[in-house]
């Protein structure tokens, strides 16, 4: 009987496969509050949306996520352009957000990635209900955001 | 005992769109005008400020070589360069709008009183990492963007949700799958 318990590499591949399962939730209602079942045996391919999730429960973290954008409207200036005739007036906005209990544990100048959203800097690590904690966006690069997910300016 | 130093000269790297050509004068107007934080000028501690790890800084630097000439770039390379070097350690988190959410009901999962929760990878690419603890319940918001449209019958699939619920079932016929190979 204790070759039951062997660890063996079938097991270890089907516990690193477990770690991967994604839950899938099959809707029951949508007027008046969504409402679903969850289904543990579904098949996660067939569903179209993929999306992340948070539980509302107490003990969430409130986040405030701030973007910046260029300074300048203009990608270079010429000669005889007035730079004042090209200041972007909207280079920053911050969202009001709700993340993982986890996320009290960062301190300052972490780098994490809020998925489906983006990469942050903890710019100020949560403190308490009314300072909650601060993140920069950081840019990736890209001209899109990693999702649907957009933020309120355009992607850097 | 000798030190042994090395002294990279580099040559200036314009950048588009932040202000390398401008004057003291129209440097003194923004600063003025928009104090409120740093991490939007194009110094190096403006881009620290906006999450440039220090190591893919240095390997840009170098990788740009000790030329003296002087180039104009985009931002796009220097950032996607970053987001190479962050993205190794990075640890992944889950968080929700919190204005424009849904409040999504599931009959089958326990209320937040149980304090459920599921044990997942802090980074999907790197085990060494450690795991995260993340909370479940009956309960959940989603993106208000995500659930649009939405209709019954719909299979929809959250994220990470480990499938906990299947486990002990499933664990029982891999042990006897297992007793058979025995």
């Amino acid at each position: 009987m204790s070759c039951i318990f062997r660890i063996s590499p079938v097991l270890i591949l089907y516990r690193m496969l477990c770690c991967f399962y994604i839950g899938v939730v099959k809707i029951t209602k949508v007027d008046g509050g969504l409402e679903g079942t969850y289904v543990p045996e579904g098949d996660f391919r067939a569903a179209k949306r993929k999306i992340s999730w948070i539980a509302k429960v107490a003990n969430a973290t409130p986040l405030i996520l701030t973007e910046f954008d260029n300074l300048i409207s203009k990608d270079k200036l010429d000669e005889d352009d007035k730079f004042e005739d090209f200041i972007n007036p909207n280079t920053m906005a911050s969202t009001k957000a709700v993340g993982d209990a986890g996320l009290k544990s960062l301190a300052k100048d972490d780098v994490i990635q809020l998925e489906r959203r983006g990469y942050f800097r903890v710019d100020r690590p949560y403190i308490g209900p009314d300072k909650p904690l601060s993140l920069y966006m950081v840019p990736d690069g890209k001209s899109k955001a990693m999702s649907g997910l957009a933020g309120k300016l355009a992607h850097r | 005992m000798s030190l042994v130093g090395m002294m990279v000269r580099f040559g200036s790297r314009k950048y588009c769109n932040p202000f390398v050509i401008l004057t003291t004068r129209s440097l003194f107007l923004f600063y003025s005008n928009l104090l409120s934080t740093l991490a939007r000028f194009p110094t190096v501690r403006g881009v620290v400020r906006r999450g440039i790890d220090i190591k893919a800084l240095r390997e840009f630097m170098y990788s740009q070589g000790a030329s003296r000439r002087v180039v104009n770039m985009v931002w796009n390379t220097f950032w996607a360069e970053n987001k190479k070097e962050i993205d190794k350690k990075a640890k992944r988190f889950m968080a929700i709008d919190g204005q424009q959410h849904a409040v999504l009901n599931i009959s089958n999962c326990p209320s937040e009183e149980d304090h459920a929760y599921i044990e997942t990878q802090v980074h999907p690419k790197d085990p060494s990492l450690g795991t995260r603890l993340i909370r479940t319940s009956n309960k959940v918001l989603l993106e208000a963007v995500d659930v649009e449209g939405i209709e019954v019958g719909e299979d929809i699939v959250l994220l990470r949700w480990g499938a906990y619920i299947a486990f002990s079932s499933s664990l029982f016929c891999l042990a006897y799958f297992e007793f058979r190979r025995c």
